[in-house]
């Protein structure tokens, strides 16, 4: 996370990098009710901005409406909707609901859900006033929302989909599920260089219900690295999401997340593909050997045979541009040579094989 | 990304604002950490109140933004520390290393030096020099924010930050989470 202007020097400290690591679950646990408070607060910009656009006057004729003859009107939905928009935004806590266009999918009468403040210790031994600026209170409470939220804080409608399993009859407001937990898979977990990683997975509610129509991340972080995002896609009516990354060059491994909630990680092993070509002259034999997914400085070893193991006959370490090169003596007959370059941090190990000598040269 | 993120928020959309928030909240916190408040999240939760009353006032990019959040903080812990009487400081426990019998895939790749025992390390330096490292590393704060903020210069910063990371580095735990081992395949 350092600047430019000291990022190398410590880029692949240890202290580094687990300082800058993405956030853990316990860090991020208490989501929602930060997103209680942004709710919170937009609305009473909103209501701020009406106040402001009608005057005080009419504010307060509002409230008096709805604190006398009006509260009847306001909760049955017979206001300009202007009006009970307003009246919803300020009296929402009491039950007051949205205006008419909301109606038809999410019901107006939902929970008033009070945020909890955080975990603090309870034992204070000077007995001093606490900091806490959640605690509970009549101007934190919001209504829970059924589904996404404008920018204005009124309820968007969420579309069912054909042949759905979830009842839509009835005025009653489903309770709004929260992700419990994200599943991961993949078919496999080593890949050649270059290949990309499909990655499945089901979001489940704190209920064990699958999730649909939940946006899931697919995160990838390669060795070295901060976590980025690869893709993203909604989740079908089964919870199942299905995403891909971006073709892979080293050794990487991968997440879903969902509003917090973080699937176990997956381990994918990059395979590097090594190629090597041969050119003789005066005697010598010099292999040329060029790795796709290894970095400069990874070193090709060359073996041979002698009947019963490989011995080596030559090293290369691979320039900026992951090519090297191995000379040696040519041989009488063809002989078939092994270049192995070994695992790192950044790629497994890979070998192929390159046949040198008369025939070949 | 959190310009993007940022301009949503402003206009009022929850995902924007959560993505800032998953974003900047963990390093919060850790900087809170870092900084010995006993209560980390209240004064991260004091924080984002005070930050989301204010963000449709916010002008500036996502770099400035963090320097927002991060200067916000900063001062909600001063008063914090202020305000309340002496409290016994929680040490936080590190975590067991997780050690398999055969390097994984993912360990290879993965974390071996917790972000908790991380946080802790910071911790154990001086309080000024330990700021300096949770702003410029966690909070990726540029030199001349941090020096603007904690009232040094730049330089004092970069080498301050330099020096702290240095004698860190020597610590056996972050040494020996420092080179990989090779994979056997």
């Amino acid at each position: 996370v350092l600047g430019p202007d000291e990022r190398d020097p410590w880029d692949e400290n240890a202290l580094v990098r687990a300082l800058g690591a993405p956030g853990t679950p316990e860090e991020l646990e208490h989501e929602d009710e930060f997103l209680a408070m942004f709710r919170a607060q937009q609305q009473s910009r909103t209501a701020r901005r009406f106040a402001g656009r009608f005057g005080v006057g009419a504010t307060t004729a509002i409230a008096s409406i709805a604190l006398t003859a009006g509260v009847a009107a306001a909760y049955g939905r017979v206001l300009p909707d202007p009006v009970q928009n307003f009246a919803h935004g300020v009296l929402g806590t009491v039950g007051v609901p949205a205006p008419e266009q909301h109606r038809t999918a999410v019901s107006h009468h939902t929970p008033v859900r009070v945020i909890r403040p955080t975990p603090v210790a309870t034992s204070s031994p000077g007995g001093g006033p606490s900091k806490l600026p959640l605690q509970p209170s009549p101007t934190l409470q919001v209504p829970t929302k059924v589904g996404t939220t404008g920018p204005t804080g009124a309820p968007i409608p969420i579309p069912t989909p054909t042949g759905g399993t979830t009842p839509t009859s009835g005025p009653a407001t489903p309770v709004p599920r929260v992700p419990g937990s994200l599943s991961a898979s993949t078919a496999t977990k080593r890949v050649q260089v270059g290949s990309s990683v499909i990655v499945t997975g089901t979001l489940f509610a704190t209920d064990g219900h699958p999730l649909r129509q939940r946006v899931v991340r697919l995160l990838v972080r390669s060795a070295g690295q901060p976590w980025a995002l690869a893709a993203a896609a909604r989740t079908d009516v089964n919870g199942n999401v299905t995403l891909s990354t971006a073709a892979l060059t080293t050794n990487s491994v991968l997440r879903l997340t969902s509003a917090g909630v973080h699937s176990p990680t997956l381990g994918v092993v990059v395979v590097p593909v090594i190629e090597g070509s041969s050119v003789v002259a005066s005697g010598l034999t010099t292999v040329t050997v060029t790795v796709r997914g290894c970095q400069a400085g990874d070193a090709v070893t060359a073996y041979r045979h002698n009947g019963t193991q490989l011995v080596q006959i030559g090293t290369a370490v691979l320039d900026a541009t992951c090519t090297g090169q191995i000379t040696v003596p040519t041989p009488k007959h063809v002989l078939r040579i092994v270049l192995r370059t070994a695992a790192t941090k950044r790629h497994a190990k890979a070998q192929t094989t390159v046949t040198i000598g008369s025939v070949a040269s | 990304m959190l310009d993007l993120a940022l301009d949503r928020a402003r206009s009022g959309e929850e995902d924007g604002f959560m993505e800032i928030w998953r974003t900047l909240h963990p390093p919060l916190l850790r900087y809170l950490t870092a900084g010995r408040n006993d209560s980390p999240e209240d004064v991260a939760s004091e924080t984002w109140l005070q930050v989301v009353r204010d963000l449709s006032k916010f002008e500036g990019d996502g770099r400035d933004f963090r320097a927002f959040l991060f200067t916000v903080a900063r001062n909600r812990a001063i008063d914090a520390g202020r305000a309340r009487a002496v409290r016994p400081v929680i040490a936080l426990v590190p975590e067991a290393a997780e050690r398999g019998s055969a390097p994984s895939a993912e360990s290879l790749v993965m974390e071996e030096f917790s972000t908790r025992s991380a946080v802790e390390l910071v911790a154990s330096l001086p309080a000024d020099q330990a700021e300096l490292v949770m702003l410029r590393v966690v909070a990726g704060l540029d030199v001349a924010v941090v020096a603007e903020m904690v009232g040094k210069k730049p330089g004092t910063v970069r080498v301050g930050v330099h020096r702290a990371l240095r004698a860190l580095s020597r610590d056996p735990r972050v040494r020996a989470s420092g080179p990989q081992k090779e994979e056997v395949v």
